[in-house]
Order: structure tokens, then sequence, then C-alpha cells
């Protein structure tokens, strides 16, 4: 049974606990070497390269060759953060670390595994997931997922499995919701992609535990280009949730993700994300769900590492009372840029949607919320709330907020709020007045900030994030 | 454009022309805007480039309008002074006569967005009011544009230190609107130290007639700029109005209302830019939209590092009120120091079913109800100003939106 904590004692398990916690616990890196590399740059024969040694059918090498086209015509964004750092020329987009892809952790090689132990991934599988992928530099390693699922229909693995077990489940969903056409980034991971996972749940299938793919990447210039498709075909339930980590190097890497979700028709999909690579990494997904008549499609995510990241989960609210929700964290700390936010296209009548942005910039770290929310004409009756909020801790710390709200359907309501301020000086009084130090109320006023989108995050991974957001209080000196 | 650089050299041979073309060159330097790669840029009313062409190119003339009977202090007719009243401490004159006499001030601020700085590399006529210090006075200012002439105008306004004024500015065609054209103008506004300006500005333009406008304001330590603006008539209008609040303790407030009916597009941006200590803004703007036309309310609340113990707020809400017409916004907040205050918000429906039901309820039928609940929408916004004639004609409005 849980003891109720006193606040004093609270406080102190929070300074205790951030004693153990250094950023080398995720920081480090393996002297592992790739068994295959295509090497630094990205042209027509590293493409080719890839798909060979994939040995893909051919539609999908001349896919890729296309995707490549579209990348090299398109120009880099106008907007947004500055990218001028992305070294395309000295990145190697494709490294295989194994010739094998495992479904027991005994059958991964012994280094890789060590890492994905330090990270705490078999631990965690064992107590509280359904199944898990693991995926590291280009390919998945390991894949499992439990057999009473298994047994019911379900499939997660990583995607290149996929696309050998099941060529035709993956094709109907392949590249349908973020084709390779939507942007630069998405035509880069049309050409180059690798690994990733594929999920499917099938008709009324609930999956009561969550499943999990971790990513890793370990060598300095390099690029990982996942693709991940989740299917909750109708009336199924499932959690997917993905964790990605980085060593930090002088050179800096890129990471271009494809992440495609299907709702379909009363499903219940919830994805959850907490990416926490190094500073040395260029975080630029393309995250897109279709949700289907009364689909619910729940995105959680919490965005704390990186140089910069710029990610926009967009649902596009296809059926009738289809409902989505994003709930975001960004900590944007020193010398890091966080250009964050989400989309919501209501498409169909009586559609919802809730967008709640919290950001916290931190020394000279600034966070950027960009959304948009769309009601196009027929969405009647439809509704949303996006609600963003900001704390800015240092006096050169940045917050910046572009939200657009475009309203096509004169039934349709909307409102929008934004908010950006420091630590209150009357709640630090209040609780300074209660015997805490300033900075453990500074503290404690922070994660009470946090609270809204934390609680929505399953315990690990909420108790992981507290973790981050206090150390890098830490590193200011405002706790312990 | 390829004729542009000659008509400059021989239209504009005057103490401007270094300013005109640096400003020239930021236009050209500016890239239109495009939505293809992302939903951020997206120009809202479309100007074509042939509407920017004919801005810049257009000439206007002399505009003949009988003075008689007009309730006005200053009647313009295509940008040049036609009649105008003495008023003590007030300085009113054509900006091409007195090119010499404006502070250095004038050519180093040259505007931030494309559309302006074409308009200050062309334009050809305008006005230039110099307020004395110390002094409380009120201007009442009546200005058409013929409805068939582009061209652009660029406008000063000084107001000394601890000057009280209050200007009211109306804009309207004269004659029927012919040929699209587009009609550009860009006031600059300098606030001394310690000076209050409410500017009450209306626009009612034909709906044939294509109007970009850029209200522009500069304010020292402790001035106080209240505007109300009202964009009622133009076919295709943008309307941007910014102040960058240099001084210590400026305060800064907006109170926009913007009608569109018909295919009207408009485009409203009020923003703050804010540098000195201790200064606020506080941005409220309202919308109706009506027909087809659409209505976007966009603006930054900007305060920037040096200015620490500021505060800025921003607030848009758009009625949308028929099946066919459309609204957008797109609130920003940029916020570069820790020790501030701000927040934004907008919101866009229809009438509330609710308060209708409930008017409805007490023997007012949908219609009167609907008026009801619209006006005193605008209401909100407009009650605030200290100009009666101002507020008349906005409910005038109000009511005419109600079908």
């Amino acid at each position: 049974m849980e003891v109720e904590l006193s606040k004093e004692e609270e406080i102190e398990r929070l300074v205790e606990s951030l004693k153990d916690s250094k950023s080398s616990d995720w920081e480090f890196h393996d002297k592992y070497n790739p068994i295959y590399s295509t090497g630094k740059g990205l042209n027509k024969s590293v493409v080719e390269e890839i798909s060979e040694i994939k040995k893909e059918p051919d539609w999908m090498r001349r896919m890729r060759l296309k995707a490549l086209e579209i990348f090299q015509s398109k120009p880099m964004p106008t907007w947004g953060p500055d990218l001028s750092g992305i070294d395309w020329e000295n990145t190697t987009y494709y490294n295989r670390p194994d010739e094998r892809k495992s479904q027991n952790w005994d059958d991964v090689p012994d280094q890789i595994k060590d890492t994905f132990q330090k990270l705490g991934i078999p631990e965690m599988e064992q107590k509280y997931l359904a199944g898990s992928v693991a995926q590291y530099e280009s390919e998945g390693v390991y894949h499992s997922l439990k057999k009473v699922w298994e047994d019911k229909g379900v499939v997660f693995m990583d995607l290149d499995s996929a696309v050998k077990n099941h060529p035709d489940l993956v094709k109907d969903y392949f590249c349908k919701a973020v084709p390779f056409t939507d942007n630069k980034f998405a035509a880069l991971n049309g050409a180059v992609w690798s690994g990733g996972s594929f999920l499917y749940v099938p008709k009324g299938v609930h999956i009561d535990m969550p499943l999990q793919t971790y990513f890793r990447m370990n060598n300095e210039s390099t690029g990982q280009f996942e693709h991940t498709i989740v299917v909750g075909d109708e009336g199924s339930k499932v959690h997917y949730i993905e964790g990605c980590t980085a060593p930090r190097w002088d050179k800096d890497s890129l990471h271009s993700a494809i992440v495609e979700i299907y709702a379909q028709r009363d499903s219940d999909v919830r994805y959850t994300s907490v990416q926490n690579w190094s500073k040395s990494v260029y975080n630029m997904p393309t995250k897109r769900a279709w949700v289907d008549e009364r689909a619910k499609m729940e995105w959680v995510g919490g965005s704390l590492g990186s140089k910069i990241t710029m990610i926009y989960p967009s649902s596009y609210l296809r059926g009738p009372y289809a409902s989505t929700s994003n709930l975001n964290i960004s900590l944007a700390g020193a010398g890091t840029v966080k250009d964050t936010g989400a989309k919501a296209i209501h498409m169909a009548p009586h559609t919802t949607s809730k967008i709640i942005a919290k950001s916290i910039s931190i020394e000279d770290g600034k966070a950027i919320y960009r959304g948009l929310l769309r009601m196009n004409k027929g969405a009647v009756d439809s509704r949303s709330k996006v609600q963003c909020d900001a704390l800015l801790i240092n006096d050169d710390s940045q917050s910046l907020t572009f939200p657009h709200d475009e309203i096509y359907e004169p039934t349709a309501t909307f409102s929008h709020e934004a908010s950006v301020g420091k630590i209150g000086t009357e709640e630090l009084t209040y609780l300074r007045s209660r015997g805490l130090s300033e900075d453990e109320a500074s503290s404690m006023i922070v994660l009470g900030f946090l609270d809204d989108v934390m609680k929505e995050i399953p315990m690990e991974f909420a108790i992981e994030m507290n973790r981050l957001v206090k150390l890098e209080m830490n590193k200011l000196g405002a706790v312990g | 454009m390829e004729q542009f650089s000659d008509l400059l050299k021989t239209r504009l041979k005057d103490p401007a022309y270094d300013f005109r073309q640096d400003s020239f060159l930021n236009y050209l330097k500016t890239p239109r805007r495009t939505h293809k790669e992302s939903p951020t840029v997206k120009d809202y009313v479309d100007f074509s480039e042939k509407d920017l062409e004919n801005m810049a190119t257009g000439i206007y003339g002399k505009l003949d309008l009988e003075p008689g009977g007009r309730d006005c202090d200053i009647l313009i007719g295509n940008g040049q002074i036609v009649s105008k009243k003495e008023l003590k401490g007030v300085k009113i004159s054509n900006i091409e006569e007195s090119l010499d006499d404006l502070p250095p001030a004038v050519w180093e601020k040259k505007g931030k967005d494309r559309e302006e700085f074409l308009i200050n590399a062309s334009w050809n006529t305008g006005y230039f009011l110099n307020i004395q210090k110390d002094r409380e006075v009120k201007v009442t200012i009546d200005a058409y544009n013929n409805g068939s002439d582009s061209g652009s105008e660029k406008n000063i306004i000084f107001i000394g230190a601890f000057s009280k004024v209050n200007i009211i500015e109306s804009r309207y065609t004269e004659g029927e609107a012919k040929g699209n054209p587009t009609q550009g103008k860009a006031t600059y506004i300098f606030m001394g130290e310690g000076s209050t300006l409410e500017y009450n500005y209306l626009q009612d333009k034909s709906t044939g007639v294509s109007d970009i406008t850029f209200v522009r304001t500069y304010q020292e330590k402790s001035s106080t700029f209240k505007i109300f603006h009202i964009n009622h008539g133009s076919g295709k209008l943008l309307f941007v109005n910014e102040s960058t609040q240099e001084g210590n303790e400026s305060d800064y407030r907006v109170f926009g209302a913007s009608f569109s009916n018909g295919r009207q597009s408009i485009d409203v941006r009020d923003s703050s830019f804010q540098i000195g200590k201790s200064t606020s803004a506080d941005i409220q703007v309202r919308g109706v939209v009506k027909g087809s036309s659409s209505t976007i309310h966009r603006g930054n609340v900007d305060i920037e590092l040096p200015s620490v113990l500021s505060s800025g707020f921003y607030d848009s809400k758009i009625l949308l009120l028929s099946k066919e017409g459309y609204a957008n916004s797109k609130p920003g907040l940029i916020i570069r120091n820790n020790n501030t205050r701000s927040k934004h918000g907008s919101a866009i429906s229809n009438v509330d079913k609710e308060q209708i039901l409930y008017l409805e309820s007490r023997g007012i039928d949908e219609k009167t109800s609907t008026m009801l609940i619209t006006g005193g929408f605008i209401e909100s916004i407009i009650e605030k100003s200290n100009n009666e004639k101002f507020i008349e004609t906005v409910r005038e409005y109000s009511k005419d939106i109600n079908f």
C-alpha cells in the first residue's frame, strides 16, 4: 500500500532522485560498428543500394527513387528554425547493425542488448508491455508480441519484416496518410526509410497493455528514417508508445521519421511518444492520423531532447463524431529550439478536437507553438478548443506562439487561448511561507504547470519525464 | 514591374529619392508569400502582381470635391488637401510641399511588409499633419479617392510632447468604382513624450476598390495611443496596424471591428512591437462575416528582450453568420524575456443559439434577436471611443449587418 507523502517528504525524495540523474544515463555511446553502411552522402545509387540490401520488391525500389527526386526538387522550408546546420553530404543514411532480427533478447548481439538493458527496455517489456520492437541505427533488431495477442490476430513487428510477411496489408496503408510528396523531409524518408514498426489490431480487439518501440541512434552523423504504421481496425483499442534516445556527438545527426495512424470506425487509438534525442540531433518527423467515424485518436507527447525539433502531429477527422486530443509537453533547454504543435482538420459533422500544449524554456532555449485548426465546410456542429501555455524560466528564455485557425463552417465552434509567463511571485511567496526554499518552490510550480499533460502519460514515462525536467532545472541550480 | 525603375526616376525627383529607392529594393528582395510548404504563410487576401503594379504605377490626379456642407476640418481628395479649417497649434499640408520640413526620423522608417515597401517607393500624394506640443485638439478628416484611380499615399502625423489629440479619419470612394483599382496608403504616426492620441479610423470605400492600408506608430516615453479602426468597405482589403513602443511606459490600445459581406475579403492585422520597459498593449478585434465573404484577423504581441515588466494581450472574436463565408484567425505571441505577462485568445462561431432562444422567449423575433446580439458584439468595442460621430456611424453599420 502506498503511503501518502507530506510535501516535505515529496521534496526530499525529489532532491534525492536528482542525485542519481545524469545525462550519461542515455547519452552514452557504444563502440559498435555496423556490419554494413552505405557511407556518407545521398544519391540514386545509395537509394538503390538500400533497396537491394533489403531485397525489396520492384514497386518499393521505384517508389524510393521517385521520393528521392521529390526530395531533391523540394526547397527547404522558408519558415521555422534555422536548418542550415544539417550536413546532407556528411550524413550516413543507412547503417545495418546486424543480420538478425531476433524475437528473443538472448539472440540480440551482446553490445546492442547491453545498450537496451542500460535503457531499461527488456525490464519494461516484461513488466508493462504487450509487445515491443527495438530499433538500433537503421534496422529493427528485436521484436516480440505476447502470444495472447498474436492469437487474436494482432500483428506487431518492424516494418521491414511486415513488408515481407504481410505485403498486402502493408501496401493498403503505406504512404496513404503521409504521401512522400507531403514535404521535403517526408520525401527524404520515402527515399531512405528503414525500420519503424507495423502494428495492426484486428476488428474488436482491445489490447489492455501498451505496445512499445524504442529507437536508438548510436553513431555520429547518422540518419534514422523509420516509418511506422499503426492500424486500429473497427472497434479496436490500442495504446502504442515510442521512445527514442541518442548519444551526444560533436557532429549532428538527423532523425526524419514518418508515423501513419489509421483509427478506423469506432476504434480508440492512443499514441504516446517521449523523445529524448541528444542535443546533436535534428528531429524532423511527420506524424499524421486518419480518424474515421466515431473513432478516437489521442496524441500524447513529450519533446525533451534534440537540437532542433519540428513536429506537428495531425489528425484528419474524416468521419462523423470522430474525435482527437493532442497533449504535448516541450522542454527547450539551453541552445535548443522546439518548434512543436498540432493540427486538427475537421472534415465531417460533429467532430471534436482538443489541443493542449505546454512548453518550458530554460536559459536561451526557444519554445515555439505552431498549430493548425481547420473546420472544413460541412463539419457541422463541430467543436474545438486549443490551449497553449508557456513558462519562461530565465531572463533570456523565449516563447513564440503561432496558431492558425481556419473556420469554413458557420455552425462550428472554436476557441483558442495562449498565455506566456514566468513563475509567479505570488505562488512562490505562498510556497515559501509554507517553509519551502525558493528553489524547491520553483521546481514544484514547474511540475505543477505540466501536470495536465503529465497525468495522461503512462506512469513509467511520466516518471522519466519528471526526472528529465528536474534534471534540466537542476542544471540551473533551481533544485537540490 | 519592368518599367518601374524608369518611372521611379522620372516621377520622383525629390528629397525622398534615396528612401524610395531603398524601399523598392526591399520590395524586390521580399518574396511573395506562398502557402505551399506551410499553412503558416498564406496570403488570404489575394493581391495579384497586377493589383500591386496598378497601385505602384498609378498616379492620383486632382479630385474635384465640393467643400461646402461637409462636417469636417480637413477635406482630402485623392490624397491632396481640398480644403482645411484653421486649427490652433495644428499645421496640415500636402506631403510633397513639406518634404524639406520632415524630420529625418520619417526617412528612417521604411516598414516591414512587402506591400508597404512598394507604397513607400511609389506614393505620389499624402498629407503631413503636425500638432505642436502641449495642445489639446480634435481633428476631423474626410478623405475620398476616385473610384477609378489606382495609386498610393504616404501620410505623416506628428504629435508633439504632452499633447492630447483626437483624430477621426473617414475614407470613402468618390464616384463609381471602375477598372478594379488598387489604392494604397501608409500612415506613419510619431508620438512625442507624454502625448495621447485617440485615432478613430473608418474605412467605407466601394466594394469595387481594393485597399491596402498600413498604420505604423512610433511611441515615445509615457505616450498613449488608442486606435479605433472600423473596416466596412473595399472588395479586397489589407489593413495593417502596428505600434512600435520604443518609449518606456508607453501604452497601446486597439479596438477594431470589421464587417464583410458579399464577396469581400478582409485581412486585418494588429500587432504590438514592445521594446521599452513597462509597456502595455491591449488589442481587441471583432469581425462579422456575411454572404460569401471572408475575414482574417492576425497580429502578434511581440515583447522584445529589453521590454521587461511589460504586458501584451490580443483578443479576436469573429461572428460567422453565413454558410458561404469563412473566417480565420492567426494571433501570435513572440515573447523574448520572462519578466512579462502576455496572453492571446481567439474565437470563431455563429451567434449563440441559446441567446437567440432567450430573446425569442421574451417575444423578440429571430431577426431582431440576431441584430441585438451582433449589435452588442460590436458595441463592446466602439463604446470606448470618445468621438460621438464615430460611434453613431458604426452603430448604423451594426444595424445594417443584420439583413
